[in-house]
């Protein structure tokens, strides 16, 4: 009983590391194989294949790819800097200042948290509309600067440096802000890091908002340009371009993330996580 | 002369000093300091996430297209109306068995996971943890694509390929009615079912071993430990999973968009999908707005549960 049961344990963990593992290795089987092995029938992974790096200048000619690569980095590193960066200044205000309406204020921030994306979609249209704002990086950054949610976790964070220092701080002279910067930001390192994670890994998959607002090749991001180049292709059986360009975004995520796997898997689940 | 102006100048200077000087003391006092702090973020989270929700209900009482100069009111209609759409009939009832299905998939699969991984070696565990996040750090982009070159019609797919050596014939996997769904549903499962394991874990880990031998002493099977420690007292965490995945389950946009555009005959358009079509092919924003609403008074309670998740048993700590 106890050898039949540790068999079907170790042969769940096989058949699901292969089921995780085995699509990956079939993007990179089609990244660098000729247009003419993308459809053989049976398919294969090794037995009959050329594999080059033949489709790569097709790839490079049909998609803007650095062009929306860089697009994707500015615009997701902007709005994970920026939404951390007002995520302090909320957190701060709530955890350590006594300010008249803060419960209120703080409250009507955290109800926030339930409006879903789908509900804001047409008036935020709209208002980027009505500044004339359409492909632009500031449309695509600008609904993002602010984070209920980060407002919430830095509120927490802050929480945890100690008040009696702030007060020494204050007697040797140092001013609100300098408090601020030179002594509850660094003290809280870890949870800007993980929260600029978690922004990070969001806002890069961001798909509906840019490409309804900025739909123009050299103004979009990565993720919209991809999807475009696949639904162009769906029929056209040009498995080896798209596959391309999913391996070359998805590469720098992977290794950094092999890299940082504890540091990544401790940002991404944080949200469940009460402290 | 010369001196008499130098003196003024200085006079001049001290006098601005002073100014500046009050002007800083006047933004340095504790009383002025989280408005300064607030101020920024509020009108950010005013103008992102208040006044579009209200500006939200405004336009979805109206018959409003994006190009006409004159948008005419028209009460509640809109929300009458999508109810005789069919179209959005279909959304909703593709969005309801996307998110029954998928959100029961993914959290009995990640808890069997998480329960496997709990009791391998250590030194396994951490690698085993990482394969299973791996598709959870990937964009949903990349990660359709491979499943629509995968999850192929004909026998050149590779998973009809796998199956044909079970004696399978070729499925229609994203071609048919009957398959595209599941299909969805298998893909989203594939991308997430490692950050339900990864909770689940860390549930797992925090229930100390001597309940189980407790439970061990006074005669108990592993199954009823299973069922009268282990899941009590994952509670917290199940309540967070089952939440946030009906909220993300509600909203399922990108792989619906990546791997079937809602096709084939509208089998796959979800709410979001729809709401994206409406707005954007249709230019119908009213009937748009008045749908988001719908998501919004359906997704109320397990909406108002996540946020009683974060802030419900939070206690306000010393102040200053």
């Amino acid at each position: 009983m106890k050898i039949v049961s540790t068999i079907l344990k170790w042969l769940f963990i096989a058949i699901t590391v292969v089921v995780f593992v085995l699509p990956f290795i079939w993007m990179i089987a089609l990244a660098f194989r000729p247009q003419n092995e993308c459809l053989l029938n049976p398919p294969s992974l090794f037995s009959g294949i050329h594999y080059s790096f033949d489709a790569f200048p097709e790839f490079f000619k049909k998609l803007d790819f650095v062009t929306q690569f860089g697009n994707s980095v500015f615009v997701t590193l902007v709005i994970t800097l920026a939404s951390t960066f007002t995520s302090v200044l909320a957190g701060t205000a709530f955890a350590k200042y006594r300010f008249p309406g803060s419960n209120f204020v703080f409250m009507a921030f955290m109800a926030t948290i339930m409006i879903p994306f789908f509900v804001v979609l047409v008036p935020m249209y709209m208002i980027i509309n009505a500044f004339k704002l359409q492909n632009t990086y500031t449309a695509m950054i600008l609904p993002f600067l602010a984070s209920p949610f980060g407002i919430f976790y830095m509120r927490q964070t802050i929480y945890s440096v100690p008040t009696d220092l702030i007060y020494a701080a204050r007697i040797d002279g140092c001013s609100e802000y300098g408090i601020l910067f030179k002594m509850i930001v660094p003290s809280i390192g870890p949870a800007l890091s993980s929260y600029g994670i978690l922004t990070f890994m969001l806002q890069w998959d961001s798909m509906l908002w840019p490409m309804l607002i900025s739909p123009k090749r050299q103004f979009t991001l990565i993720t919209v340009g991809l999807a475009n180049l696949s639904r162009e292709n769906i029929g056209t059986g040009r498995w080896n371009l798209v596959m391309i360009g999913s391996l070359l975004i998805t590469i720098p995520i992977v290794i950094a993330y092999l890299f940082m796997q504890r540091f990544f898997i401790q940002s991404m689940t944080m949200a469940g996580f009460k402290e | 002369m010369a001196t008499m102006q130098h003196a003024k100048n200085k006079e001049n200077n001290v006098h601005q000093h002073k100014e500046a000087f009050s002007m800083f003391r006047f933004f340095n006092n504790i009383k002025v300091v989280p408005w300064v702090l607030i101020s920024i973020p509020a009108l950010l989270i005013f103008g992102f996430y208040l006044y579009p929700l209200f500006s939200s209900f405004y336009v979805s009482l109206f018959n409003y297209k994006i190009l006409d100069k004159v948008h005419t009111f028209v009460g509640f209609n809109n929300y009458i109306n999508i109810f005789k759409y069919p179209d959005f009939l279909q959304s909703m009832q593709n969005t309801f068995t996307f998110t029954i299905v998928y959100v029961a998939l993914v959290l009995v699969i990640g808890l069997l996971m998480a329960l496997i991984v709990n009791t391998i070696p250590k030194s396994f565990q951490n690698l085993i943890k990482t394969v299973y996040f791996l598709p959870v750090v990937v964009s949903i982009v990349p990660i359709s694509i491979i499943f629509n070159f995968l999850l192929y019609s004909t026998g050149a797919g590779p998973i009809n390929s796998y199956l044909s050596y079970l004696g399978i014939q070729p499925v229609q996997w994203l071609t048919s009615t009957d398959w595209s769904m599941k299909s969805v549903i298998f893909v989203t499962l594939w991308k997430n079912a490692g950050f339900v394991m990864v909770l689940y874990l860390a549930g797992l880990l925090s229930i100390p071993t001597s309940y189980y031998e407790a439970a061990c002493i006074d005669g108990a099977n592993s199954y009823q430990a299973f069922w009268h420690i282990t899941l009590p007292l994952l509670k917290n965490t199940t309540i967070f999973l089952l939440v946030s995945s009906i909220i993300g389950a509600f909203q399922v946009f990108t792989q619906v968009l990546v791997m079937t555009a809602g096709g084939p005959t509208n089998s796959t358009a979800t709410l979001a999908f729809t709401i994206y079509e409406v707005m954007f092919r249709q230019q119908q924003m009213g009937s748009a707005a008045a749908m988001g609403f719908i998501m919004f008074f359906i997704l109320l309670a397990a909406t108002f549960m996540q946020l009683r998740y974060y802030v419900g048993k939070d206690s306000r700590q010393e102040v200053l």
